[in-house]
């Protein structure tokens, strides 16, 4: 099984009721089988503050989202997070897909992004090799049970990319 | 019209909607005219009020979902108003009440005092129901013949805030009984 077919496996199985996103060179394919099959509703966004406030939106209404980002779009979630997550306790799930043509940018980000998940406290998976694909289960299943946000880091590593 | 007195006249068409409201003096005026378990207060975050009422709408598409925000806020997030279009909830009603002023800097005015028109970008970003209200008279009136769609209402006043408290309640208990209101239609 490809890679985006063991993912949208993970979140069909794990009751995702949306998919938020921007657009993401490492997860297209990924988005287009969720548009194909409409199991679940893609919300497309404009930029990643957006999206924090909409996954807001759902879980207060009852649904589980995810926000597929790119890891260069991490900073623009500052102030959502600081200022409506925080104060609110409104847990999110992030999954950040690697920006794998900007090979200088992407070694900045990855010696950053951790840095400011622990800053934010949100509990991070960094996800190497598709042998670790468990650890995605493993992050929804935290969110689940704590409801505490999480973000899982996938690294240009994997096949898909 | 002060933006009080438009807070007073939409609470008197407000029947069973959930209502998201902006942050600082709009929830705080909203607060003050009529506080209800359905309505949810923005009390740190400054723009993402409307795209928080839009996740609210796509979760519980049979409930009526308001959201009352303003210029200065729409204005730095100006994206969901596509993402709105784009996804269409049938059960959202966006409401810009624009008083062309920031609201903790009075004196400061936004776009809309010189040549920004947020219903022209509304349409331009997609939406089709798009009223703007200029009068307080015609507040009641124009909500009571609207018909059913995505709506964008534009509710332009003069300047200025109400003397109004602040919310005691914090974030998470106006979270948690928000949450409570929508379980109990299910």
């Amino acid at each position: 099984m490809k890679l985006d077919a063991k993912i949208y496996k993970i979140l069909t199985d794990k009751n995702i009721n949306f998919l938020i996103s921007g657009p993401s060179i490492a997860f297209a394919n990924l988005i287009n089988l969720i548009e194909e099959k409409q199991e679940l509703s893609h919300i497309p966004i404009t930029k990643e503050d957006e999206g924090i406030g909409i996954a807001s939106g759902l879980f207060t209404g009852g649904k589980k989202s995810i926000i597929i980002m790119n890891q260069d779009g991490l900073g623009n979630l500052i102030n959502a997070i600081k200022y409506l997550s925080h104060p609110y306790k409104i847990p999110l799930i992030l999954i950040i897909s690697p920006i794998p043509n900007l090979d200088r940018k992407e070694i900045y980000m990855k010696n950053n992004d951790l840095d400011l998940m622990d800053r934010l406290k949100i509990k991070t998976w960094r996800i190497k090799t598709n042998k670790e694909l468990d650890d995605l289960s493993e992050a929804i299943d935290y969110f689940d049970m704590r409801k505490e946000s999480v973000a899982i880091i996938f690294e240009s590593s994997l096949e898909v990319i | 019209m002060k933006r009080l007195d438009a807070f007073k006249k939409i609470v008197e068409i407000i029947d069973d909607q959930f209502i998201i409201c902006n942050f600082g003096y709009p929830s705080r005026e909203l607060y003050h005219v009529k506080d209800r378990i359905q309505n949810f207060y923005f009390l740190e975050n400054s723009e993402l009020s409307t795209s928080f009422a839009l996740g609210v709408a796509l979760a519980r598409p049979n409930l009526s979902v308001w959201c009352i925000d303003s210029e200065e806020s729409i204005l730095k997030n100006l994206g969901v108003l596509s993402t709105i279009s784009n996804m269409n909830p049938l059960n959202l009603t966006v409401i810009i009440i624009d008083n062309g002023v920031y609201d903790l800097i009075e004196y400061q005015e936004t776009h809309t005092r010189r040549n920004t028109k947020l219903d022209v970008i509304a349409r331009g970003s997609g939406l089709e129901l798009i009223t703007v209200i200029e009068n307080r008279e015609d507040i009641v009136p124009v909500f009571k013949e609207m018909g059913k769609g995505c709506q964008f209402v534009l509710i332009k006043t003069e300047p200025g805030n109400a003397d109004v408290p602040q919310i005691s309640i914090s974030p998470h208990i106006l979270k948690d009984r928000f949450i409570n209101a929508l379980e109990k239609e299910n």
